[in-house]
């Protein structure tokens, strides 16, 4: 049933976190994710949990790494600048396996770049920002709408995973104010927290070194580090295909060629899609719901047909650079400067590839 | 074998199949000792529930102190011990929360933490293991080091004086803060019976040997009761924390005031009570 | 605190498989009890020994300063410290 509402992304986000269960918010002020924050030190109290402000980002995500692990699902937000100070939490939250969402707004880089303009630029630190070898889990929600449900998906994922979840959004969309439907509650589906194991009378041992099933380090033994980080990237790698998500429209006549976008510009994706079919040109629209793991199977199933995808996006490349990867003709329409690719553009370039 | 260890220690220490991993002599597996003591001695007493108890330990030799004990045990990143800490006592505020962190830890990369956890007054309750240097790595200077020493990374001396955590957290308002060495044991037996009882923060701090390292490069001993006789011998009891060529030692200030973790709860229950969000 | 007149010490054990050497029991002694023997213990070192167990006043330092819990006293009643 629920009922709709008229929201902003920033409050559809915050509203989807609480309907998730998360009772935990620690963040610091930056721009243009200061709106979660702010949502969150009004709302999150009524609903009985605890919102910090911190001194910084890495106090904001080593709090919320504890309350996760002292029994509160527990959830940061920040922008570029935050995002890159908080990466060594990450790590850390993926070796210990503490479920947490971290939220990331894009606004243009690199450095205090562009803050009050969007941009898709930190897709690759979400996936590699931390250093090591491992696995993620990044999503990037299209609308208001996902802002609210992907949020209660990525909580989901990060407790029957064990891992942190990334939800990347632009600032663009967290600004943006769109009618949304809200659930009743128990009408969604959510999934309870996960604490760390204890055995018998014992506590826990979290270590943050490689370690094993009882948290014993076992740094110093090739044969052991090296099973214990293989089932941390297992844990992701062997699930791709249950984890990770597309939505594919305009494909029923198997198009040779394809526009692939995702978050803000795949709107602009499909209405030059929609513009190509109207003129009557075969083109179809493919949209990454999850950045990473990349969906490498069902992305393959849909293109079988396909021989040139078009991938707008709002940094210098890097989504079209893995479609390539996959051994397509790739035309990558890479926009800085803080403006969506346009209907427009994505036309013209793509008139420009039919045959 | 000794008792304490089938008492508190996890099951492959007691089993015999699984030893701390201290250098000879190190003063953090007599911190370790005394640890375990004081939480028997207030079992005995009737004072202490440790069924609620969740440590927080660093990156570095103390942050190995308290992985054999049975209990919750957090190991945080590199200085953030605090954060952690502070997050886990605000989602359970009726469990008990220990941080044991080095000085490198706490006071160089973990300053900031440091300064807010204070400012806050969360009850979270710190023991500072103060060998003077960063031991894990191989002994080089931090901010605890006496100047003019020799260490790893000051081979011609160190050029920065060291700070005095017990009076930067007195500065801050830190309502327990006490200083003892490793040589004094009922005294850090006791500060750590009075730390696990008191309400708010409380900061510990304890002077510990490192044979390796301080005791070879910064003093010029290798034998670990020569280098528990140094410590005694560059303190002495006070009532103003000093670090300098003297180091004052005691308690220096205990006192209560409201805690993070009351105000916030408060705050919760007085709002959750208005409505729905 | 209550004071309990305490019994002597019987035994004073060191643990061959935990201790390390490094002789802070043999050195902090008051009355000398601790005498290194040429036991070799499980680190290689060799492990001090209570030889002189008359002269134990039972103030438990050796007990309280050992880093790896290697020292267990026994007292007379058959309770352990």
């Amino acid at each position: 049933m629920g009922r709709y509402s008229l929201m902003m992304g920033s409050e559809a986000l915050v509203r989807g976190a609480i309907y998730a269960g998360i009772r935990f918010y620690a963040g610091y002020p930056i721009t243009p994710a200061t709106e979660i924050a702010e949502y969150m030190a009004q709302l999150l109290p009524r609903a009985g949990g605890i919102f910090v402000q911190t001194e910084d980002e890495l106090a904001a995500i080593n709090m919320a790494i504890g309350a996760s692990v002292a029994g509160w699902k527990a959830m940061v937000a920040t922008s570029g600048p935050g995002f890159s100070l908080m990466q060594e939490g990450v790590g850390h939250a993926i070796n210990t396996e503490v479920p947490l969402l971290i939220v990331d707004v894009q606004r243009g880089g690199p450095s205090t770049g562009q803050p009050t303009m969007p941009s898709q630029q930190d897709v690759m630190q979400a996936r590699y920002g931390s250093h090591g070898s491992y696995e993620i889990i990044v999503l990037s929600p299209g609308n208001v709408q996902e802002l609210f449900y992907l949020t209660i998906d990525a909580i989901n994922l990060s407790e029957q995973y064990r891992t942190p979840v990334i939800l990347l959004t632009e600032e663009v969309t967290v600004h943006l104010w769109e009618k949304i439907h809200v659930p009743d509650p128990e009408e969604y589906p959510v999934l309870p927290h996960v604490t760390p194991p204890t055995h018998g009378d014992e506590g826990f041992l979290l270590e943050s070194q490689l370690h094993d099933e009882r948290g014993y380090n076992v740094a110093n033994d090739p044969e052991l580090s090296a099973k214990a980080l293989w089932r941390l990237i297992g844990k992701i790698r062997d699930n791709v295909d249950k984890i990770s998500r597309i939505e594919v429209k305009y494909a029923g006549d198997n198009p040779e060629i394809f526009i692939a976008s995702y978050g803000c510009s795949a709107r602009s994706a499909l209405a030059a899609v929609k513009m190509l079919r109207q003129d009557g040109h075969k083109v179809g629209f493919l949209r990454l719901i999850t950045l990473w793991p990349f969906p490498e199977n069902a992305i393959k199933s849909v293109l079988r047909n396909a021989n040139t995808i078009i991938v707008p996006e709002m940094n210098s490349g890097y989504m079209a650079n893995e479609f390539r990867l996959l051994g397509l003709n790739v035309v990558p329409i890479p926009k800085l400067g803080g403006e969506i690719p346009t209907p427009e553009e994505i036309y013209s370039a793509v008139k420009g590839v039919l045959p | 074998m000794n008792p304490l260890i089938q008492k508190y220690l996890r099951s492959e220490y007691a089993q015999g199949k699984r030893r701390t991993i201290f250098c000879p002599g190190c003063g953090n597996g007599i911190i370790l000792g005394y640890f375990v003591r004081a939480i028997d001695e207030l079992k005995h007493e009737g004072r202490f529930d440790d069924s609620k108890l969740y440590i927080v330990t660093g990156i570095g030799c103390s942050g190995n102190i308290p992985v054999p004990l049975k209990y919750n045990i957090v190991r945080a990143l590199h200085g953030r011990a605090l954060a952690v800490a502070t997050g886990i006592k605000l989602v359970r505020p009726d469990a008990e929360v220990v941080a044991f962190v080095g000085d490198g830890d706490l006071l160089s990369i973990g300053g900031n933490h440091f300064i807010h956890t204070i400012r806050r007054n969360a009850g979270v309750k710190v023991i500072l293991v103060n060998n003077m240097l960063y031991g894990m790595t191989g002994g080089q200077v931090a901010p605890t080091t006496p100047m003019d020493a020799i260490t790893h990374t000051t081979p011609y001396g160190n050029p920065e004086p060291p700070i005095d955590a017990c009076r930067l957290a007195m500065a801050l308002g830190a309502t327990y803060v006490a200083r003892w060495t490793v040589a004094l044991s009922r005294q850090c037996i006791e500060s750590i019976k009075e730390l696990l009882l008191h309400r708010g923060f409380g900061l510990l701090e304890c002077l510990s040997q490192c044979p390796v390292y301080q005791g070879r490069y910064v003093i010029g001993i290798d034998r670990p009761s020569k280098i528990m006789d140094y410590h005694l011998k560059i303190t002495v009891l006070g009532k103003e924390p000093m670090y300098g060529d003297k180091i004052t030692i005691g308690k220096f200030v205990d006192y209560e005031k409201p805690t993070y973790e009351e105000i916030i709860w408060s705050m919760i229950n007085r709002v959750s009570k208005g409505g729905e969000s | 605190m209550k004071r309990v007149t305490k019994v002597s010490v019987i035994r004073i054990d060191i643990d061959k498989y935990l201790c390390k050497g490094c002789y802070i029991c043999v050195d902090k002694c008051p009355t000398k009890v601790f005498e290194v023997s040429d036991i070799v213990g499980d680190y290689g070192v060799f492990i001090p020994q209570a030889k002189h167990l008359d002269k134990c006043i039972g103030c438990e330092i050796c007990e309280l300063y050992c880093p790896d819990f290697a020292i267990t006293i026994v007292r007379g009643d058959g309770g352990e410290v």
